[in-house]
């Protein structure tokens, strides 16, 4: 159903500012979201999500509709954008990229003790298998979402997501015996 | 023993995404910023010519087509979101009096935000190359700071989105030769002898 709205959202949104408009109300939280995951501050947040939907209002008239989710568009200029503001960062400070990532997932949930495990689990995985998790997760991207947004098959999607989800049953195992 | 996907959706919950502060003035701003594009044909004594424009300016410009139907189909195949709508004021006459040999420049606001910012130096220096004038690919590569960029401002030139606009025809291989032209070698000689401009050929 969403793909056969997406396909005339998107027409609606290369045709009229109202349409566009529609494009921002229906995905800018959701944006806006997955920068705040990444980054832990809404003021980062909103300077992201606004940049990735300036990137969108550019490259609109030239998208075409690949029966993909428009959303995984957003979210692979979204991933671009995050990656650009810890690079801004790293060259300000000598900032710990992983740590600070790692901090603005979780800073604003409570420290119940099982769920801390949970989080020290997932801060051991690699950052793929975490961004994985992240994605399937946090962002709850279906399966052809993951896909469209880092651009493999959905199959692969799933292989890498049933490896990451291995590895932290593993780790949590670990934690909590 | 819960499961891992159980552990994680706990996770989630628990997790608190402040609300955004500046989504009001952010959606106003983009929407504000909408380049909506226009598509219009009108015909010159070269041909039936096509224009994409946005209220920022011309985006596109299509080379005289044969047929009205012909610009626009292919104007359509081009930006095939576009609204049709009557062209911006001064282009068609402008056009007309240029393929009539009645006028030297072009009083028209382009649209380059769609370019990358190295075509739109490569353009913004082309279009300084005056009436009935050529200048070579090198020459334009020096005017960019890029002098071992020819090959680069070639393609460039190539991708003009907005031809006779900004005259890539009066750009010439350094040997005195036409070099090339996405409109065509004909259209080019055209053009060039409509401006009176002289090649060594």
């Amino acid at each position: 159903m969403r793909r056969v709205d997406d396909r005339a959202l998107l027409v609606r949104a290369q045709t009229s500012a109202a349409g566009f408009g529609e494009l921002f109300d229906a995905y800018y939280d959701r944006i806006y979201a997955y920068a705040y995951r990444r980054v832990g501050s809404r003021d980062a947040a909103d300077d992201i999500a606004a940049t990735v939907f300036e990137d969108a209002l550019r490259g609109i008239q030239k998208l075409r509709w690949q029966d993909k989710p428009l959303v995984a568009w957003l979210y692979r200029i979204a991933a671009r954008r995050v990656a650009d503001f810890y690079r801004a960062k790293r060259d300000e400070s000598a900032l710990d990229e992983t740590l600070a990532s790692d901090d603005a997932l979780f800073a604003h949930i409570e420290h119940a003790d099982e769920l801390a495990a949970v989080r020290r689990a997932l801060a051991r995985l690699g950052e793929r298998e975490r961004e994985m998790i992240r994605l399937a997760y946090f962002d709850e991207l279906s399966g052809d979402a993951i896909a469209a947004t880092l651009n493999c098959s959905t199959n692969s999607a799933y292989v890498r997501l049933h490896r990451a989800l291995k590895k932290l049953e593993k780790e949590l195992r670990d934690e909590i015996g | 023993m819960k499961s891992v996907e159980q552990r994680l959706v706990a996770l989630r919950e628990r997790e608190k995404i402040p609300a955004s502060l500046r989504r009001n003035a952010i959606r106003a701003r983009l929407l504000n910023a909408y380049p909506a594009t226009r598509l219009a044909i009108f015909e010159t004594s070269l041909g039936w010519v096509g224009v994409a424009f946005s209220n920022r300016g011309i985006r596109a410009l299509h080379l005289p087509r044969g047929s009205r139907a012909h610009a626009l189909r292919d104007l359509q195949r081009a930006f095939p979101y576009g609204v049709i709508a009557a062209p911006p004021a001064n282009i068609a006459h402008e056009l007309r009096e240029y393929a009539q040999g009645r006028r030297r420049e072009f009083d028209v606001t382009l649209d380059w935000s769609a370019l990358k910012p190295f075509q739109r130096a490569v353009l913004m220096s082309a279009r300084e190359i005056p009436f009935g004038e050529t200048r070579s690919y090198g020459w334009l590569a020096n005017a960019i700071g890029k002098p071992r960029a020819s090959r680069a401002v070639g393609q460039a030139l190539h991708n003009n989105p907005v031809p006779i606009l900004v005259p890539c025809h009066r750009v010439v291989a350094s040997d005195g030769g036409l070099g090339g032209y996405a409109g065509g070698l004909a259209l080019k000689r055209k053009l060039l002898a409509l401006e009176g401009a002289t090649l060594n050929l």
